[in-house]
């Protein structure tokens, strides 16, 4: 198959392509609205080490702080923060809106911060869970008996404006790419299997014979197809069918 | 619940025979163009289920009713059907003509319902299907056939390639018109086409079967 030949199959179902794939971005559209919408808030954390006095142990505060903050990052995706968080938010939020809530860290590369998010169906929800994180990491750090972290927070939780997913404008251009690669690709596959059945449109052509006839669906003849009767020679009822198309089943003798 | 098969067969004076009569004047055409003499036709398809048998019969029916003398042959020892067409017994046939060297005027059945059309059916079941119809006995019988002065000759056979029956019924000197069905895989249609070019047989052309409904142009 030559791009010659693709580009053909894709501009001869160019309107299958364009309906199926408006088609899909439509869909998109209909299921992004029915989804629920998520706010996430987040709040930026400094991780630090306590220096112990030692002039050349502050020249590797940087990295191990850093590492800290990669490693309290995973300690947050483990969901280790949810019984200190609970008890932060006592009074404030339910234990049950606490758990739906979904908090993740994520350690800032080369630096010692750590973005903590928290997303929730609700923008209030989700700010003021991740305002209490911090905190909840500090009650984590302290009950674990590590004395010498520090969780210091660099910028506070905003209650955000506008969902964070789903994104509608992501998913219609997504939509709309995969469906103009999908179609073409079904539109050339298409064709690639009709190239290989007989059309008689092209049979000539495919088999370097002429067409002699194209006879239809005997069994497809309509009953008004049954105009006079006994025309062309032929007695009806003695052989054929009587009035004149036959079209009856006959069975050998036994 | 047994399966009925169904036999079609179009009337002569109707529409319905339109492609039949094309395909009688393209036959016509071509062998004009040929510059030959016309000789048995074989009509073959690549595979089973393609409706040679159909259009050989409506075929047949068709020149007789224009008033030619035709000789209809069911060449398909493996699946006759031609005498459940016509509702005839399928013996004696062919193989009583080669195997039992039976008088082929003894076997042709006149069918004067039908015009100027007689059939040889295929017999009896033979074990030797391939040997009876590659046997110079057959070919003796189409010469009987020639010296009748029949207009027409027209020998259903089985598929190309199922048996080498047609193959062997395409070296004997025959026309070929290979029937193929819309929508069939190409593949098939272009090994048999081979296979008959091995043979040095004269393929005269297609006929594209079960092309959806009839074309309308009735007469006021």
């Amino acid at each position: 198959v030559s791009t010659r030949d693709v580009y053909r199959a894709l501009w001869r179902h160019k309107l299958y392509i364009a309906v199926a794939t408006a088609g899909l971005v439509l869909l998109t559209w209909y299921l992004t609205t029915l989804a629920t919408p998520t706010y996430e808030s987040s709040v930026l954390v400094r991780i630090q080490q306590l220096e112990d006095g030692d002039p050349t142990s502050s020249v590797y505060a940087l990295q191990a702080s850093e590492r800290l903050a990669e490693t309290y990052a995973e300690i947050v995706d483990s969901g280790a923060l949810y019984p200190p968080l609970r008890s932060q938010l006592t009074g404030t939020l339910p234990e049950e809106t606490v758990n739906a809530t979904d908090v993740t860290g994520d350690p800032v590369e080369g630096l010692d911060l750590l973005w903590m998010a928290a997303e929730s169906p609700d923008p209030e929800t989700a700010a003021t869970v991740a305002d209490a994180a911090p905190a909840a990491l500090a009650e984590l750090i302290e009950e674990s008996g590590t004395v010498g972290d520090r969780v210091v927070t660099v910028s506070a939780a905003r209650v955000p404006r506008e969902p964070s997913s789903p994104d509608l404008t992501l998913n219609l251009l997504v939509a709309g790419a995969l469906g103009l690669v999908l179609n073409g690709l079904i539109a050339v596959g298409a064709e690639a299997i009709r190239g290989r059945l007989i059309a008689p449109d092209r049979a000539a052509e495919s088999f370097d014979l002429p067409v002699l006839a194209r006879v239809p669906s005997l069994s497809l003849v309509p009953l008004s197809a049954r105009p006079s009767t006994g025309a062309g020679g032929v007695t009806p009822g003695a052989g054929t069918a009587s009035p004149p198309l036959a079209t009856h089943s006959r069975e050998p003798r036994p | 619940m047994m399966f009925r098969p169904r036999r079609f067969l179009v009337d002569a004076g109707s529409r319905s025979a339109e492609p039949f009569r094309a395909l009688r004047l393209a036959i016509a055409a071509v062998r004009r163009e040929d510059g030959r003499q016309p000789r048995p036709l074989l009509v073959t398809s690549p595979a089973a289920d393609d409706g040679k048998s159909t259009v050989a019969a409506n075929y047949a029916l068709v020149a007789a009713s224009a008033g030619d003398r035709v000789l209809l042959l069911d060449g398909d020892l493996r699946r006759p059907s031609l005498h459940t067409f016509f509702d005839v017994a399928r013996s004696p046939g062919l193989v009583e003509t080669v195997e039992d060297r039976l008088d082929p005027a003894e076997a042709v059945r006149p069918l004067p319902e039908f015009g100027g059309l007689e059939l040889l059916t295929a017999g009896y079941a033979t074990t030797r299907p391939g040997e009876v119809v590659s046997s110079r006995r057959l070919a003796s019988v189409l010469d009987w056939a020639r010296d009748r002065r029949y207009d027409s000759v027209v020998i259903d056979s089985p598929p190309v390639l199922g048996a080498a029956d047609a193959s062997a019924l395409a070296a004997v000197g025959t026309d070929v018109v290979l029937v193929v069905r819309r929508g069939a895989r190409r593949r098939p249609a272009t090994q048999a086409l081979a296979e008959l070019d091995l043979v040095g047989a004269n393929v005269l052309g297609l006929v594209i079967n079960r092309c959806g409904g009839p074309q309308e142009y009735a007469t006021r």
